[in-house]
């Protein structure tokens, strides 16, 4: 069908908006390009990936609570804090994709861990200490209240995952190189 | 910026250093570019600063710069003083994004004496350094790179954290801050639809792949900028590896179906070469993204031997040539700015650069 706000180009996003309070519900189907109008969620992923990667985060499923949570709709926000440091409300970031300071990473905790995974596949960075920032106490746990995460077990997870894409996709290459790269990170980890 | 500070924002003659010299594999790959973000730290993020931090992490910049043996000699340039010609021409040279491009407050670039380093102020972060080889040399250019970090990093404390590495603006950057990518010309696997089929395959690896201008869906004059997306999680040299065997593997596959297409379709491919020459060569009016197409058929006939006098660095050179602000600098004041007047200034232009290409 196509699309409800410009008529010309084929809908390829379903937006559903329920209203607070009555829970009426309605639905607009959108293209591409008017879908990144109304949301600069869609605008944003629209920029750093092509429209086939877009579809197919769509289709799994993983895009839609944040496409319906930038189209007015607050009150499915959840109710995060601001960041302490530079007041940046978690609904700033959501519209934008950009954090206010480096203490937001900490300050939006989980539900930025969220995004993280998505975007990046994992959400931590390596084993080796990074270079600390002077006169910060050096926590090991970067969410308050969440134990420390096990950077290598969650990488190991994430390549055994991609290695069985791999063998599915007959990309025996990729698979011999996550093959080795496992083997290794077992033997230093130790037994699991 | 102080008077003091800025630099003459003249640039002199050209800018082009990056498309000057050797290009290893130039039949293949354009350019290779090593980008780092950083922010420094306790400092607000770009995006949603007041304009007085954004005043005081420019000022941070300058002096780091000031005290650092490997950028004070960079010629200093704020956006604002900049024309929207300068501007464009920097961004067609790649050495500013189009974020930068549009200008804003305290905003500026560093530019090395040679042209292939670059690092941007109070774009989306607070440096963006980034730093451009011709043809395929990525290593290089991110061992650079990585020279000029460490030298900052001695007198910028930059923001990062144990768990998330160095802390950028939008998550999407986190950890390495590092954006590896080389531009690659691939039209033989493009004719033959191969690189659609391979374009699927690199996304699910977390590739990107992206057009001449950084676009998404078209792949104008069959270049395909292949870059990382994952910066977390991995180290500089894992994503550097990775990357550069995907390219290999582009680059054997692009040059297998180059000799394919000369040996079974040789008649066809000729016939293409030789009608895209003659359109080049006698065009009054050519816009540019029918010239990309056009130019982009040369490397065949290159490959074959039509053309002596046309090297594949200099093919190169005249995609970046044929843009807007790059004509406007040879274009008479006062017609740069109407189409049509553009477009023929590319078609006189590029009569001028290929009249001779079959002289030996």
């Amino acid at each position: 069908m196509k699309c409800q706000r410009c008529n010309k180009a084929d809908a390829v996003f379903s937006f559903t908006m329920i209203e607070k309070g009555t829970k009426d519900v309605s639905t607009v189907e959108l293209c591409h390009v008017c879908a990144s109008d109304m949301s600069p969620y869609i605008a944003r992923m629209m920029q750093r990936s092509g429209i086939n990667e877009l579809l197919s985060e769509l289709i799994k499923g993983k895009m839609a609570d944040e496409a319906a949570t930038s189209v007015g709709a607050e009150a499915l926000l959840p109710d995060v804090e601001p960041c302490s440091t530079c007041g940046l409300k978690f609904e700033q970031y959501k519209a934008t994709l950009m954090l206010g300071c480096p203490d937001c990473y900490d300050s939006f905790g989980e539900h930025l861990l969220a995004d993280i995974r998505r975007m990046q596949g994992t959400d931590a960075h390596l084993d080796v200490p990074g270079p600390a920032v002077e006169d910060e106490p050096v926590t090991t746990s970067a969410v308050k209240g969440t134990p420390p995460a096990p950077d290598a077990a969650m990488r190991l997870k994430a390549m055994r995952a991609e290695l069985q894409d791999c063998i599915e996709n007959e990309d025996f290459e990729r698979a011999a190189f996550l093959r080795d790269e496992i083997r290794k990170l077992s033997t230093e980890a130790g037994p699991k | 910026m102080s008077a003091e500070q800025e630099g003459s924002g003249q640039l002199g003659p050209s800018a082009a250093g990056w498309l000057e010299g050797t290009a290893p594999l130039a039949h293949v790959a354009l350019s290779s570019r090593a980008r780092l973000a950083r922010n420094i730290a306790k400092c607000p993020f770009v995006p949603h600063a007041q304009a007085e931090a954004l005043d005081i992490t420019l000022d941070k910049v300058l002096k780091a710069a000031d005290r650092s043996p490997a950028l004070v000699n960079f010629e200093r340039v704020s956006l604002d003083n900049m024309s929207i010609d300068q501007r464009a021409y920097l961004k067609e040279l790649r050495l500013i994004s189009q974020e930068l491009e549009r200008g804003g407050h305290a905003r500026a670039v560093l530019l090395s004496s040679d042209r292939k380093v670059s690092i941007m102020v109070n774009e989306e972060d607070h440096l963006r350094m980034q730093c451009i080889e011709p043809g395929l040399q990525l290593e290089k250019a991110v061992a650079r790179l990585e020279a000029i970090e460490a030298e900052l990093a001695a007198v910028l404390p930059f923001a990062s954290s144990r768990r998330f590495g160095h802390l950028t603006a939008c998550p999407t950057n986190v950890g390495t801050g590092l954006r590896a990518s080389v531009m690659l010309h691939l039209p033989a696997i493009t004719i033959t639809r191969e690189m659609e089929n391979i374009m699927a395959g690199l996304t699910r690896r977390g590739i990107s792949v992206r057009g001449f201008q950084g676009e998404n869906s078209e792949f104008l004059g069959d270049f395909y900028q292949i870059s990382n997306e994952v910066t977390l999680g991995r180290t500089v040299e894992t994503i550097m590896r990775d990357l550069l065997g995907i390219i290999r593997n582009l680059v054997e596959r692009e040059e297998e179906t180059r000799h394919k297409l000369a040996k079974e379709k040789g008649p066809i491919v000729e016939d293409a070469v030789w009608r895209s020459y003659a359109l080049l060569t006698y065009a009054r009016r050519i816009a540019s993204k029918e010239a990309m197409m056009l130019l982009s058929r040369l490397r065949f006939g290159i490959e074959r031997g039509f053309f002596p006098a046309l090297s594949h660095e200099t093919l190169n050179r005249l995609f970046i040539e044929i843009q807007p602000a790059h004509l406007a600098r040879t274009t008479p004041p006062g017609r740069g700015e109407d189409p049509s007047a553009r477009d023929e200034a590319r078609a006189l232009f590029l009569r001028g650069q290929l009249a001779n290409a079959q002289r030996q």
